[in-house]
């Protein structure tokens, strides 16, 4: 557990060093969405039916941008090697760098989703569920990335890749995550696709780290 | 290591070497570039497997999972593990949690004469004087087995001077160091064990 802590409190300290990088997930978000109408019909609720859509696939592509993050630095510096040979379990320092990697991404993205709701006319007693379903969508997109990431690592441009290896697996977080967003905008209960979102949640956290660690130890050879 | 075979791709880079390696000892790791020494030394540590062929640390196969479980091993590798973000107490101070230490960092930081400047990111310091920073990682308590590689890049002669002693207090001390240089390392009053590639 001391590992856990340390590991954790390294990537936040360095989180907090390169706060720029905060900055420019808020505004990759905002312009996203700002960017689209401009695409589409400028109809209301044009914009209203595909919010939900427009919000996970923001949310996606800022993960695929970010994910190289997660373990690339500490693969050039050296740190990774570090890390394989710790006494702590590796799986756990996965976890605690994807907990700090979802704090530095994910977290602002539920923080600013209530503005990015209203921008684009969702009603207002959609924006607990709205929040909710990226609360726990988004770490589920950081723990699959963290597999992605771990197996491509060994590849110099590995771009594309990383996304025919995610992607698909991010289905099931999209599906669910707009299914509940598009029930709440109804004014539907939302709970079903909520609960189906914790399960995604409970089993990436369990399994994810235990991939991505056999993962690393592969990568590095 | 028993009969170990290393090999990158279908390059075999050495055939069956065999080395018992006893407490007390410092060996040096020979061959010209190219030769393979890193890939012994990463093999070792157990982040690669061989070819062909075993590693026992204690009688306990180090590829197997546990045999460092102790934290006996201390590894250092071309890179520092340094993160250019970071200052290198910080950097440093997350290592030895990670990996069951205990010391002082600033005295190691201190013993390498890069203890003014422990609290400046790591981006902004010379080359020599990160590796001085990874190198304070061998005045913490715990590693028997010290595995470097090549630990005298970038460093000046003062630095060198430093390090052989460093070196040479862990042999004395009962421990094994395996390591890997280009430059010329004095390690006073310790025989030098020569492993060829």
């Amino acid at each position: 557990m001391s590992g856990f802590l340390a590991m954790l409190r390294r990537d936040l300290l360095l989180l907090a060093r390169q706060r720029g990088e905060a900055v420019h997930h808020v505004l990759f978000f905002l312009l996203l969405v700002a960017l689209f109408p401009l695409g589409t019909r400028p109809a209301p609720d044009l914009l209203l039916s595909l919010a939900p859509a427009l919000m996970w696939m923001a949310a996606l592509l800022a993960a695929l941008l970010s994910l190289d993050r997660l373990f690339r630095p500490d693969l050039e510096d050296g740190t990774l090697e570090q890390l394989l040979l710790s006494r702590e379990p590796l799986a756990l320092l996965v976890l605690a760098k994807v907990a700090a990697y979802w704090l530095g991404g994910g977290l602002i993205f539920v923080l600013v989703s209530p503005l990015v709701g209203l921008l684009l006319g969702v009603p207002a007693q959609a924006i607990p569920v709205i929040m909710l379903s990226l609360l726990l969508g988004t770490p589920v997109l950081g723990l699959i990335g963290a597999i992605g990431v771990a197996l491509t690592l060994g590849l110099q441009r590995a771009g594309v890749l990383l996304s025919l290896l995610v992607f698909p697996l991010y289905v099931p977080v999209l599906i669910f995550g707009a299914g509940a967003m598009q029930a709440a905008i109804e004014g539907l209960p939302a709970a079903g696709p909520l609960y189906m979102l914790s399960g995604l949640l409970l089993l990436a956290i369990s399994l994810a780290p235990l991939a991505a660690a056999a993962a690393l130890r592969i990568s590095l050879e | 290591m028993q009969s170990l075979t290393c090999a990158r791709g279908r390059r075999v880079l050495f055939e069956q070497l065999d080395a018992t390696l006893a407490a007390g000892e410092a060996v040096r790791v020979t061959g010209d570039n190219g030769r393979g020494k890193t890939t012994l030394l990463r093999t070792l540590a157990g982040l690669r497997l061989p070819h062909a062929g075993r590693v026992c640390w204690q009688g306990r196969d180090v590829h197997a999972g546990d045999a460092f479980a102790e934290g006996d091993l201390l590894y250092l590798g071309h890179e520092n593990a340094l993160n250019p973000d970071l200052t290198a107490v910080e950097n440093l101070t997350a290592l030895r949690t990670l990996h069951g230490r205990q010391g002082d960092i600033r005295a190691g930081l201190r013993r390498f004469g890069v203890d003014t400047i422990g609290d400046r990111p790591c981006r902004t310091l010379s080359a020599g004087q990160r590796r001085r920073s990874a190198l304070a990682r061998l005045c913490l308590e715990g590693a028997r087995l010290w595995l470097l590689d090549e630990p005298a890049a970038a460093l000046d002669a003062a630095a060198r001077q430093v390090l052989g002693d460093v070196i040479g207090a862990h042999v004395a001390a009962g421990g094994l160091v395996l390591f890997t240089t280009h430059e010329a390392l004095d390690i006073p009053q310790t025989p030098v064990r020569s492993l060829a590639l």
